[in-house]
């Protein structure tokens, strides 16, 4: 077999090799981390109520099922004479239970849900509407009983507050403020619930202020609408919670003038009905009552055995000690470094003084910190150039030559590191580790090309040296790839199949088409 | 006139039809498929390589001496006698570098053929850093060859300035497919190297005569320091230098092959080293590419281009039109 074709082999079965490693690592990692980071709840419904008449209906909210809470496991315990529907409403996207009644008599219903929660991502944005449809519209301006947008005193407010060139969500927050600040805690039984009684006498129940809050932003015009929810924590007896979505920006936002949350609501805040005041709602029937337990579930067996040794952990890097994380991925950005110089000697055909001392030099770069490494490297180079030339008329041979550079590279970057640390005492240390020797090669190398080869061509070698060097620098300077590389050292089964293409890459570098560019005419 | 493109590059496939060789092609599909790494030291080794030549019945400069030791540098001055002229060489070094050429000596001070003057101890010193191993390739230790100074032909003198012309022959299967002259420059420092500046012109295989002409990657037709034309030099013992080169790269069994000669005015064509790796820029000379020409050697049955049969493939070479050699 050719070696062409068999590289290309190579190269396709370490592609396979990385594509069925890195899909088999993500897929553990996904599990471990829903089983860490995710939590499972039970919620369930207890609701009982009496039917005068045969044709009653009940209507129970469900849970929605979002990107923060997935709904793994329903159960439902309906009673036996009862008509048992699922319904998604187009308007709210609400999933409910309808359930009708068949029979007069006393109903007890139960349902039970698992939900698993995740800690919502920071880019997990928001469900983007492209727009309210008329319908939608109408509806969610609309004024009725309990949302009375033409109150007097709901116009006394507009006049506090002017819309003015306020922008919605300027005015959103105006009037949340309003809602939240302005009144004292009363109870329903006063009638605090009610809007109109609620800015009368500046007191106001949680549903009270966000039946205000819903209400002004219809009188100035702007959708809103009533969630109802659950905060999932541990309780026997939960209260379902009420808080306002208001539409502007082509998103619904949330607004919670009880508890204060603004434009994002925590994450385990488990909407059930939008544009409704309760989970449960009935027609013809009587004694309505819902009661709702919430419980904390256990993780899977297998995370909390995560900790049990095994040899498959070896493959594991992120379970080393967070201090060696850094050095870790340094070298595991070496490969990287390598490819870059691969590609710019094979493919570009730019050259440097030393095959791998550009990349090294960044990688040095990285783990240091930049100035302090940039001033370092300036200092080092200039006393190992003029002790060159010094060590030059002195005759000696290479490596003795050599040596004496290095000790008087060491003795500067050792007093020079004590000296950032008399004037900075935490910058700094950690430039030690320019590689000291690729250093003083360099400086031999680039002594002996001048010598031989004259300065334009060294010069031209500092400077290939120099780019490739501040490419490895930028490219490798970025966190998120170390980072990557630690989770998924498998990645570089790719970087592998990379240079076996430029190892068998036969067409023209680069400069080449410059170099021979004469030669078409 | 010279003829040059103002274009800033020419695209792979206008290049390609030229038959242009890159260097990744060179390396992957003529050296890595010709050259086997076993017989490697034969061209890295100068010593190695004088030696195949002797046997061989090839002409090489004449060895005075070998240091192999630092304890030995200091025989130095015993060893090279009275002699004025001599030629300090690393075994293992490349592309002519650790070379220094003593073209005068007073004493113990010895003078380079550009008159730079170079004490016995920077000598000494220069001895114990090829042992060293500065110049050779990998940093190993090296030996220094002492060898006889090759004064050039008269009839290079008056295109070459400050230095010793050479010949590039390129073998393939053992078949020579190009050849250029390096002529030093004053920018080259008077060393026949083409990144420093030294003019390289191409020679038409069946005749020796020169044409075309390159200088830092640009066509040029005039010497820069003399103004006399490049082109049109009918070089001396033109046959030897094609019969020498045929005779190493068998000898070699290298398939492709890069022999450098300088031609001496007494004892004619001498081999300096040869080269597993040689540059591109000879298509530069040429104005051609090298690959049709690799091409058209491998279309020819073995039988008809071994021995004296490649004289044959030689004026075959030389004579077909420019347009033969198009892709």
């Amino acid at each position: 077999m050719s070696a062409r074709v068999l590289s290309q082999i190579w190269a396709a079965i370490f592609i396979l090799l990385g594509i069925v490693a890195f899909s088999l690592r993500y897929q553990a990692r996904h599990e471990v981390q829903e089983g860490l980071q995710d939590s499972l709840w039970r919620l369930s419904y207890d609701i009982k109520f009496e039917v005068d008449s045969p044709e009653a209906e009940v209507r129970v909210g469900l849970p929605d099922q979002d990107s923060s809470a997935a709904i793994i496991e329903v159960e439902e315990k309906s009673h036996i004479n009862l008509d048992a529907e699922d319904y998604t409403s187009p308007l709210n996207k609400n999933r409910e239970l309808i359930l009708t009644t068949q029979l007069t008599g006393n109903y007890q219903v139960g349902a039970e849900f698992e939900i698993r929660l995740k800690p919502r991502n920071a880019w997990d944005e928001q469900h983007q509407v492209s727009g309210l449809s008329s319908t939608a519209r109408s509806r969610f301006l609309r004024s009725d009983a309990t949302i009375d947008t033409a109150g007097a005193n709901v116009r006394e407010v507009m006049q506090q507050i002017p819309r003015g060139e306020l922008t919605d969500s300027e005015l959103v927050q105006q009037l949340f403020d309003f809602c939240s600040q302005s009144f004292k805690p009363g109870s329903s039984a006063d009638g605090f619930d009610a809007v109109g009684y609620a800015l009368a006498n500046h007191q106001a129940t949680p549903l009270g202020r966000v039946r205000t809050l819903v209400t002004l932003c219809r009188a100035y015009r702007i959708p809103a609408r009533l969630v109802t929810g659950f905060e999932l924590r541990q309780s026997d007896s939960a209260k379902p919670h009420v808080w306002a979505e208001v539409f502007y920006g082509h998103h619904w936002v949330p607004f919670d003038p009880t508890y204060g949350h603004a434009r994002q609501m925590p994450y385990n805040f488990l909407p059930i009905r939008h544009d409704g005041e309760e989970i449960v709602r009935g027609e013809g029937i009587k004694d309505l009552s819902a009661k709702y337990t919430i419980l904390r579930l256990p993780p899977p067996a297998n995370v909390l055995q995560a900790e049990v040794r095994r040899p498959s952990q070896v493959l594991d890097l992120t379970r080393l000690p967070v201090e060696m994380h850094e050095i870790m991925s340094l070298m595991l950005l070496l490969p990287l470094g390598a490819l870059i110089t691969a590609i710019f000697r094979n493919l570009i055909g730019m050259r440097t003084l030393g095959t791998f001392a550009p990349a090294l030099l960044a990688m040095s770069f990285i783990y240091a910190e930049l100035a302090t490494s940039l001033v370092i490297l300036i200092a080092v180079l200039t006393a190992g150039y003029f002790g060159r030339i010094m060590l030059d008329r002195l005759h000696l041979l290479m490596v003795p030559r050599s040596s004496i550079v290095l000790t008087m590279i060491i003795m500067l970057i050792v007093f020079g590191v004590s000296l950032i640390d008399y004037a900075d005492p935490i910058s700094g240390v950690r430039a030690v580790l320019l590689p000291l020797v690729i250093l003083t090669t360099l400086i031999e190398r680039y002594f002996v090309t001048t010598e031989e080869d004259g300065m334009a061509f060294a010069m031209q070698l500092v400077v290939g040296t120099a780019v490739v060097a501040a490419c490895c620098y930028l490219i490798l300077g970025w966190k998120q790839i170390g980072a990557l590389l630690l989770i998924y050292p498998e990645l570089h089964f790719f970087t592998i199949a990379a240079f076996i293409w430029i190892g068998r890459y036969s067409g023209y570098r680069l400069v080449e088409l410059w170099r021979f560019r004469d030669m078409v005419k | 006139m010279d003829n040059n493109s103002n274009r800033f590059w020419a695209w792979p496939d206008e290049l390609k039809r030229r038959g242009i060789l890159g260097i990744n092609q060179r390396n992957l599909d003529i050296i890595l498929e010709s050259n086997p790494r076993a017989f490697y030291p034969r061209v890295d080794n100068k010593l190695l390589t004088k030696e195949i030549c002797q046997a061989n019945g090839i002409q090489v400069p004449e060895t005075y001496f070998i240091i192999k030791e630092h304890s030995e540098c200091h025989r130095f001055l015993d060893l090279v006698e009275d002699r004025t002229e001599f030629v300090v060489k690393p075994s293992s070094g490349a592309a002519g570098r650790g070379i220094v050429v003593v073209a005068g000596r007073l004493g113990n001070n010895f003078f380079t053929s550009s008159g730079r003057l170079i004490e016995w101890t920077d000598l000494r010193h220069h001895l114990s850093t090829i042992i060293s191993g500065l110049y050779s390739l990998g940093g190993q230790a090296d030996s220094v060859i002492v060898e006889r100074r090759i004064v050039s032909h008269p009839l290079l003198k008056s295109i070459a300035v400050e230095g010793t012309p050479d010949i590039r022959v390129i073998l393939y299967r053992g078949v020579p497919v190009m050849a250029m002259i390096r002529l030093p420059t004053k920018m080259s420092g008077g060393r026949a190297n083409l990144h420093q500046g030294a003019i390289a012109a191409a020679i038409e295989l069946n005749t020796g005569r020169t044409y075309g002409g390159v200088c830092r990657d640009r066509a040029i037709s005039m010497h820069p320091d003399t103004n006399f034309p490049i082109a049109g030099i009918e070089l001396p013992n033109w046959k030897d230098v094609l019969e020498g080169a045929m005779k190493l790269s068998d000898a070699l069994e290298m398939g492709y092959v890069g022999i450098d000669f300088v031609i001496d005015a007494d004892t004619g064509p001498v081999v300096l080293e040869a080269n597993a790796r040689p540059g591109l820029a000879i298509q530069l000379a040429h104005r051609e590419g090298i690959v049709p020409r690799l091409k058209y050697i491998d279309s020819i049955p073995m039988a008809d281009r071994t021995g004296e049969n490649r004289w044959d493939v030689i004026e075959s070479i030389a004579t077909k039109s420019s347009d033969f050699w198009r892709i």
